[in-house]
């Protein structure tokens, strides 16, 4: 216990981590917690709801610092493996690991899946085949690499493919910025692409191009989420981001304090590096655009692009996939009020498109189309590792030496599973990695924190707060998806929704009632589940929130069952 | 509580860290929240808030990091931290 142990201990070689200097450790950490799912997602966020999806960047960014602050004081040289082992180290509790291995498999399932979906679609991209045949590939590489072992140098490897994701950002960014207003830093050249976009914002309302009730102005806050939700949002991804179970594993508890802290420090530079250019990709995308909406491009007349993202199920126009020209023509003349030209509220954009899709839309050239696929599918299968090997190693129990075989056959199962799941994309690749935060926030965050900073936690106060806040974070993420309809009608005296939104609920859930069998039943359910989404709610907590409900119940179970059972046996 | 330890020595050797939790909650949620009024002024080319919240804040986080860990060198917390 000297203080003043000679500092050759801190050379001591350690599992994974070798002697990878500060940086290098940053990167590879920057890459695991960033991963394919926020390379993709924060442009495409801030595309779709403007200023409110700079969220996801600052919770991360947020969540890096946190876990400098307050997880990695506790963690570092904790010489546990894992996780659930560092629970059951600190407390002598195999109840305790047992839980913690669940809330680690329940956490990382939706990270998996989000990678899983960030590969088929850029697999899709690149070599043009269907997405379950792309997620179906990167599933078969995944395993084989968790096959092969390749732990040695795993943050290098890291590191490296951080280096490719800053490529795969700044080289179209960069390339626009220079090309555009000749000036190479996209983060700040893109300043003027706001104001260009503001401009011609005006420009296509005023031409009648652009519907006001589809315009979400890029700048303005608050459109799209409250302040609340916002802020929610923020906490949700910070807590969940310092609490993943597979980058404090793999980049935290196999290293002394001091090397953790350097590699946390040079991971939120990169971070932030990184993060401040997707803003210019989303800006930069909007721009593209809307100039070619505002130079009245034919229905007829659309670019390649159109199409090429149309099939891959990322852009509708009038309302039905592009996936040829003739239908997009086609749906087009079908609408009421259509007419030969684009506008801005026939085309629906998924977000997980922007970032796939610039250097096609802004005019970029075939090769770096191909080179930023590329890069996503690499930091996919690269980044999917981590939630794979906690996943599997939490199912294994903390096992020391696991059978190999059955290593590969849970791995190969959990890969099945979620490459499955990814296949009914439940909803966009960074929203469904979120779900994997928000439930590490609620769950697993309060219960970090307390076994490091509380002498009072009990075994039994961990426990329970973990299952409280993962219990409630997924209930309340799965009933307002997938069960809205009574989740509304049971909490509707706690819904936010306002006179207007009640009017509609209650006309489709007549037209719903009213439908004949068949189709139209399930075209009416369609618009009545939709329309419940929105309202799902409780106090006007949005589901990207769900921190704000789950942190709260998690700390005070915590707090209660700890103070009521007696002190923890171990240190 | 005999044979404890560890964590709980070294756990008393660190403090916690009120000054950068809140300077890091005064960056993650007072400045979105300002953001509207913090809008009317430009630096850079951009919409202040807007600006701050896309990369000001971020900045701010590093610094807090690059700060904190300095900190804490001079104060080792763990065996074979030195």
């Amino acid at each position: 216990m000297s203080r003043g142990m000679p500092s050759a201990m801190a050379a001591t070689p350690n599992r994974s981590a070798g002697s990878a200097p500060a940086f290098v450790c940053g990167m590879g950490l920057a890459a695991d917690t960033l991963s394919a799912a926020f390379l993709i997602g924060t442009a495409g966020a801030i595309y779709a709801w403007g200023f409110d999806g700079l969220a996801f960047g600052l919770g991360v960014g947020a969540g890096l610092l946190l876990m400098q602050l307050l997880i990695a004081p506790g963690l570092a040289s904790s010489r546990a493996r894992a996780l659930p082992d560092f629970f059951a180290q600190r407390f002598d509790g195999g109840a305790l690991r047992l839980i913690a291995s669940a809330a680690v498999v329940v956490t990382m399932a939706p990270l998996l899946v989000a990678q899983l979906m960030a590969a088929g679609l850029a697999g899709a991209r690149l070599l043009g085949s269907g997405f379950a045949t792309a997620v179906a590939i990167a599933g078969v590489v995944l395993v084989a690499c968790l096959a092969l072992k390749r732990v040695v140098g795993a943050v290098w490897l890291a590191a490296l493919v951080f280096a490719l994701m800053l490529v795969a950002v700044l080289v179209p960014t960069i390339d626009l910025s220079s090309e555009w207003y000749g000036f190479p830093l996209p983060q700040l050249a893109y300043s003027n692409a706001l104001w260009k976009v503001q401009e011609l914002e005006e420009t296509l309302l005023f031409d009648e191009l652009a519907d006001p009730t589809y315009m979400r102005t890029l700048v303005r806050p608050f459109l799209s989420l409250s302040l609340m939700n916002f802020l929610g949002l923020v906490l949700g991804v910070a807590a969940g981001t310092a609490a993943q179970a597979h980058v404090l594993a793999r980049h935290v508890m196999a290293r002394p304090g001091r090397e953790a802290r350097g590699g946390l420090v040079w991971a939120l530079g990169f971070a932030a590096l990184l993060l401040s250019a997707t803003a210019a990709v989303a800006a930069y995308f909007r721009l593209s655009l809307m100039t070619l909406i505002a130079g009245r491009v034919e229905i007829a007349n659309l670019p390649e692009w159109v199409v090429t993202f149309g099939r891959l199920g990322l852009l509708e126009v009038c309302g039905r996939p592009a996936t040829d020209a003739a239908s997009v023509t086609a749906a087009c003349a079908e609408l009421p009020d259509a007419g030969p030209v684009l506008r801005l509220q026939d085309l629906s954009v998924s977000p997980d498109m922007i970032f796939l899709a610039l250097p096609d839309v802004a005019g970029l050239g075939a090769p770096i189309a191909g080179l930023v696929a590329a890069a996503v599918i690499v930091t996919a299968i690269v980044t999917a590792d981590g939630p794979l090997r906690a996943l599997v190693g939490a199912l294994l129990g903390g096992r020391e030496e696991p059978p190999q075989v059955l290593t590969c056959v849970i791995a190969a199962g959990a890969v099945a599973l979620a490459g499955l799941a990814a296949l009914t994309r439940p909803s966009d690749v960074l929203t469904v990695a979120t779900w994997g935060f928000l439930l590490m926030a609620g769950g697993i965050f309060p219960a970090l924190v307390a076994a490091v900073w509380w002498r009072r936690a009990s075994a039994a106060g961990i426990a329970a707060g973990m299952l409280a806040g993962v219990g409630v974070g997924f209930a309340y993420l799965i009933a307002t998806r997938y069960f809205a309809v009574d989740f509304y009608e049971t909490f509707a005296s706690l819904s936010s929704a306002g006179p207007m939104a009640q009017e509609f609920f209650g006309e489709y859930k007549d037209a719903w009632l009213a439908a004949g069998p068949g189709a139209a039943k399930e075209a009416a359910w369609r618009m009545l589940d939709t329309q419940a989404q929105s309202m799902a709610d409780v106090w006007g907590v949005r589901p990207v929130a769900t921190a704000l409900l789950a942190m709260p119940v998690s700390i005070v179970v915590l707090v209660v069952v700890s103070l009521v059972t007696p002190r923890r046996e171990r240190g | 509580m005999g044979a404890v330890p560890e964590q709980t020595e070294s756990a008393k050797r660190r403090r916690f860290p009120f000054v950068a939790l809140i300077a890091w909650a005064l960056l993650a949620f007072v400045v979105p929240s300002l953001v509207e009024p913090l809008n009317l002024a430009n630096v850079l080319g951009f919409p202040l808030g807007f600006f701050l919240v896309a990369q000001g804040v971020l900045i701010g986080f590093v610094i807090i990091a690059v700060v904190s860990a300095r900190r804490h060198r001079l104060v080792p917390d763990e065996p074979g931290d030195a």
